[in-house]
C-alpha cells in the first residue's frame, strides 16, 4: 500500500514538473534559449490563481484567467525581451532571462507583499479514500489536470496541422517558412502555450501547499532546467519521462533516504549522477 | 514568361555572390543553371525562394514583381523549392512532410495531391509512417520533390537533383522531372551534373563566380563541345 501511495505522490509531483518543463523545452527547441524567466510565469500563475479565486469565488475561473493572462505575459516577454536578441549569441538571451526572473521576483514582492498569500478558503481539501489510499481532492485534480493538459498538447502536436507545422518549425524554421508556415506566429503560440501551462502548474502547487511566495519559482526553475537537460534538450517526450521519473524518485527517496538527504537534495543528486554518466541527457534530441 | 530577372544581384552581408544577372524562364520549360562549385547557383535559387538577400535588380514572376515578397508569399504565389541537401523535416514522418508541403492548400487538396505524388513515387507510399531522416538518399530526394509538389507550384526550383544519389535513384528523379514538365510544370534546375541537366532542359545558363558566362538553348550546348568544355571549366586548364 505504501508503495502505491508513494507512486501516486510521485505522479502528482512528476506531472507538475512535466507541465512546467514542457513549456521550457518547447521554447528551447524553437529558439535555443534557456528561458529561466519561465519560473516567474509559474509564480505569476500561482498569484493570479489565488487572487482571482479569492475575488471571484470560482477556482475554475481563477485557473482559466491565470493561464490566459500568463500566456499573454509570456508572448510579451518573447516580443520585448527575446525577439530583439535573436541575432545575438545565446548567452545574451540567457543573461536577460535570469535578470528578468530576478526582476519578476521583486515585482511580486512589491505587489503582493513578502510574506506569502493563501486562498481565503482553500478549495478541494476534502480527503478521498481511493482503494484504501487517502488523498486530498486537490491532489487528484492536480494529476487529472496535468494529464489532460499534456494529453491535449500531445494531440495538438501529433494529430493536427498546426501541431505538425509547429514541429516542422522546430526542425527547420527557414524551410517551414518556404511552405507557408509563419515562424513568428509559431513562436508566439509556443510562448503562450508554455506560459499558460506554467501558470496552471503554479495554481496547482498553490492548491497543494496553500501558500504562494515571491520565491516559489526558484526550486521548480532549477529542477525544470535540469529535467530538460536530462530529457535531451528540446525533446518533449524525454522531458515528460524525466519529469515523472524525478517525481517518483523524490517521493520514494523522501521516505527511504529522507534521513540522509532532503527532497530537493535527492532530486539534484539524481540529476548530477545521471548527467555525469550521460551529459547529453537520457533522450538526446538530435 | 514565367520568371524574369533583370540586373539581379544577391549575396550575404556586403558580399555579392551573383552579380548583374539577366535571365528569363519560359512557361512550361526546363531551365538548367549550370556551373562549378562556388559559381553562385545555389545562392541564386535560394534568393529566388526568398532565403538569400537580394542586393540589386528585380524578380518578375508570372507578370508580378515579387522582389520584396517573403518566402511565405512566394510559395503562396506558386514557387516551390527542393533545396540542396533536401532539408527534409527529419523528425517528422513521410506523411507529415507531405502535410507541411501542402500547408497552404486545403485538406482535401492535400489528400488528392498525396495520392498523385504516391503514383509518381510509389516507394514513398511504402514508407508513409517512417521518419524522413531514416530514408535512403534517393527516397529523401523523392520526398523532397513530393513535398514541394504538395504546394501545387507553377514553378518548381530544384537544387542539385542528383547530388549524392545512386544512378537508379537519379534516373527515377529525372524521369519524374520530365513527366511533371510534360504536364506543364515549369522547372528551374540547378545541377553540377552538366550532361544530365542538358539532356532534359530546354535552355541553360552557365554561371562562373556569380557572373553569366553563357546562356542559350540546351540543344545548342549539347551540339557544341566548346560550350560543354567551358561549362565544365576545361577552358581554364588551357
Amino acid at each position: 500500500m505504501l508503495f502505491i501511495e508513494l507512486f501516486i505522490q510521485g505522479l502528482i509531483q512528476g506531472s507538475t514538473y512535466a507541465i512546467i518543463a514542457v513549456g521550457l523545452t518547447l521554447i528551447y527547441g524553437l529558439l535555443r534559449v534557456l528561458h529561466v524567466a519561465h519560473a516567474g510565469l509559474f509564480t505569476l500563475g500561482a498569484y493570479l490563481g489565488v487572487v482571482l479565486t479569492n475575488q471571484t469565488g470560482s477556482l475554475s475561473l481563477g485557473i482559466l484567467l491565470a493561464a490566459l493572462i500568463s500566456g499573454i505575459v509570456g508572448m510579451a516577454i518573447y516580443r520585448l525581451v527575446y525577439e530583439p536578441m535573436l541575432s545575438k549569441p545565446p548567452y545574451v538571451a540567457l543573461i536577460a532571462s535570469i535578470g528578468l526572473y530576478i526582476g519578476m521576483e521583486e515585482i511580486f514582492r512589491l505587489v503582493f507583499g513578502p510574506f506569502g498569500m493563501s486562498f481565503s478558503s482553500a478549495p478541494l481539501q476534502d480527503i478521498v479514500v481511493f482503494f484504501g489510499i487517502h488523498l486530498r481532492t486537490c491532489q487528484i485534480i492536480t494529476v487529472v489536470t496535468n494529464v489532460v493538459l499534456l494529453g491535449i498538447l500531445a494531440w495538438i502536436a501529433q494529430r493536427t496541422r498546426i501541431g505538425t507545422g509547429w514541429r516542422a518549425t522546430v526542425d527547420d524554421p527557414q524551410m517551414s517558412a518556404c511552405f507557408g508556415i509563419n515562424p513568428i506566429k509559431v513562436r508566439y503560440m509556443v510562448f503562450f502555450t508554455g506560459s499558460a501551462l506554467a501558470a496552471v502548474a503554479g495554481v496547482m502547487v498553490a492548491l497543494l501547499t496553500n501558500i504562494v511566495e515571491p520565491t516559489m519559482g526558484a526550486v521548480p526553475s532549477y529542477k525544470s532546467l535540469a529535467i530538460i537537460v536530462l530529457g535531451g534538450l528540446g525533446n518533449v517526450f524525454g522531458t515528460l519521462i524525466a519529469s515523472l521519473v524525478l517525481g517518483i524518485l523524490e517521493a520514494f527517496g523522501t521516505i527511504y533516504i529522507g534521513d540522509l538527504l532532503d527532497r530537493d537534495a535527492i532530486a539534484f543528486a539524481f540529476l548530477i549522477i545521471v548527467l555525469m554518466i550521460k551529459p547529453t541527457g537520457i533522450f538526446t534530441s538530435r | 514568361m514565367m520568371l524574369k530577372l533583370k540586373n539581379f544581384s544577391c549575396g550575404y552581408g556586403s558580399m555579392h555572390v551573383v552579380s548583374k544577372l539577366d535571365m528569363e524562364v519560359e512557361k512550361g520549360s526546363i531551365t538548367a543553371i549550370l556551373g562549378t562549385n562556388g559559381a553562385g547557383k545555389s545562392s541564386l535559387i535560394m534568393a529566388l525562394a526568398g532565403l538569400v538577400d537580394i542586393k540589386q535588380g528585380d524578380i518578375e514572376y508570372d507578370d508580378q514583381d515579387i522582389t520584396l515578397c517573403s518566402p511565405m508569399e512566394r510559395v503562396n504565389k506558386g514557387i516551390a523549392l527542393v533545396p540542396e541537401g533536401r532539408r527534409l523535416f527529419s523528425s517528422l514522418s513521410v506523411y507529415e512532410n507531405f502535410i507541411i508541403g501542402g500547408y497552404i492548400t486545403s485538406k482535401k487538396a492535400s489528400r488528392n495531391n498525396i495520392e498523385k505524388i504516391i503514383s509518381i513515387f510509389p516507394r514513398l507510399g511504402e514508407r508513409f509512417k517512417q521518419k524522413a531522416g531514416s530514408l535512403s538518399g534517393g527516397e529523401q530526394q523523392m520526398l523532397a520533390i513530393g513535398r514541394a509538389l504538395m504546394a501545387e507550384p507553377k514553378l518548381l526550383m530544384i537544387d542539385e537533383l542528383s547530388l549524392g544519389l545512386m544512378p537508379k535513384a537519379i534516373d527515377t528523379c529525372y524521369k519524374a522531372i520530365k513527366d511533371l514538365n510534360a504536364l506543364g510544370l515549369t522547372i528551374l534546375l540547378v545541377e553540377q551534373s552538366t550532361q544530365r541537366a542538358l539532356e532534359v532542359s530546354d535552355s541553360a545558363i552557365v554561371l562562373e563566380s556569380g557572373n553569366t558566362v553563357w546562356k542559350g538553348s540546351s540543344q545548342e550546348a549539347r551540339d557544341s563541345s566548346d560550350i560543354i568544355d567551358s561549362i565544365l571549366g576545361l577552358h581554364k586548364q588551357g
